[in-house]
């Protein structure tokens, strides 16, 4: 049994790589869209200052309409900052299907980008929860102390969001743990 | 210490860290579950809760809506319909864990678990707009011709949830994989 084990699961890796390929590409591609799609909503709502005013002004419920351009350009980076987050997970996403479609599916290479995907997507979230408030304070800086906002919040799909990450982290895990024994595995046949 | 020694007892530090790691998301999804239903009941009780953060989510600010008992409550159980499936998801993510932490790794049913949760992701990513543009025609139901609502958007967070499906689909093609190697594993020990 043991003599035909290494071609056997060979050949199962590779009828895996051809029945996963399509599906690798689809989320590598559409991780692609996805942050690409978000970076196109931010430099549409940032870009025009008088549009944010308003939007912004109404949500926090303040007169922006003073708003300095220096803390426009200030919060607006801080967005871009929080947005390389979200472009890092793709990064990971992309290199673990990168890793499937080499054929390099169930190895250490593998687990690790998963896990940095699940670190990623909490890295991701907490940096938005960072953001928002930061943002609130940079445009309402130049209203004084007084009527300065300054508010610190969870949305439900945050902790949606982060349930999801930390399931990926697990998963993680728990591949690692998989490849260890398929090593063993390897030795012994 | 022997290098044979060594690495047994990585593998039992190992398997601790796994076992350790699924009690904690089998409590995060228990308590992430009853949560979400907790705010949601609480969110519906209320019409103040409902006019702050349903209706400016839902892109009605401006528009009358009804926030009377029988909308209310009708607008609970739209809510109810994208739970649903979160719900069956979380189940099998309790489920999947539970193995996990009674050491049942490598097993037929884990794939089955990570496909169905794959599944439920990709349902829930439709039927969130789906229920957005219900509740819409709920709140707006009892407004004169030409004042009720009915608008359908996808927003990026159902296409991160998407995203997420499919992420976990390609990870349950590959867990089948893993539970082959353990079995052949097992059959050589």
């Amino acid at each position: 049994m043991t003599a035909y084990a290494v071609p056997e699961t060979s050949e199962r890796t590779s009828t895996l790589q051809r029945k996963v390929a399509g599906l690798c590409h689809l989320i590598r591609w559409a991780s692609l869209a996805w942050i690409g799609w978000t970076l196109a909503i931010i430099l549409q709502k940032w870009s025009n200052a008088e549009v944010l005013k308003q939007t912004w002004g109404r949500y926090l419920n303040l007169d922006l309409t003073a708003l300095p351009a220096s803390h426009h350009a200030f919060a607006f980076a801080v967005v871009l900052i929080d947005w390389t987050f979200a472009a890092l997970l793709v990064v990971f996403v992309w290199r673990l299907f990168g890793c499937y479609l080499r054929g390099s599916i169930f190895s250490a290479e593998a687990a690790t980008e998963m896990r940095n995907i699940g670190l990623a997507g909490v890295a991701s979230v907490a940096a938005d929860m960072i953001a928002r408030p930061l943002i609130q304070v940079l445009l309402s800086w130049h209203l004084g102390a007084g009527a300065r906002s300054f508010s610190f919040w969870a949305e439900p799909n945050d902790i949606l969001h982060i349930l999801m990450a930390l399931f990926v982290v697990a998963l993680a895990h728990i591949f690692k743990a998989g490849v260890e024994i398929a090593d063993d595995h390897r030795q012994i046949i | 210490m022997t290098a044979h020694s060594t690495t047994a007892n990585a593998k039992v530090a190992n398997t601790t860290d796994l076992q350790r790691i699924a009690a904690v998301m089998c409590f995060a999804i228990a308590i992430g579950g009853a949560l979400a239903e907790v705010v949601l009941a609480w969110i519906w009780l209320y019409p103040d809760y409902v006019a702050t953060y349903v209706v400016p989510h839902l892109g009605l600010m401006g528009v009358p809506v009804s926030l009377n008992f029988g909308a209310r409550l009708a607008g609970f159980f739209v809510c109810m319909i994208p739970l649903s499936v979160l719900f069956y998801a979380s189940h099998q993510a309790y489920e999947l864990f539970e193995a996990f932490r009674l050491g049942d790794v490598f097993t037929a049913s884990a794939p089955i678990r990570l496909r169905r949760i794959g599944l439920s992701m990709i349902a829930l990513a439709f039927l969130q707009p789906l229920s957005s543009t219900l509740l819409g025609v709920v709140l707006t139901a009892s407004n004169p011709e030409g004042q009720r609502i009915l608008s359908l958007g996808i927003s990026i967070n159902d296409y991160i949830i998407a995203l997420f499906g499919g992420l976990i689909l390609a990870i349950a093609h590959v867990m089948v994989e893993a539970a082959h190697m353990a079995d052949d594993h097992r059959q050589i020990i």
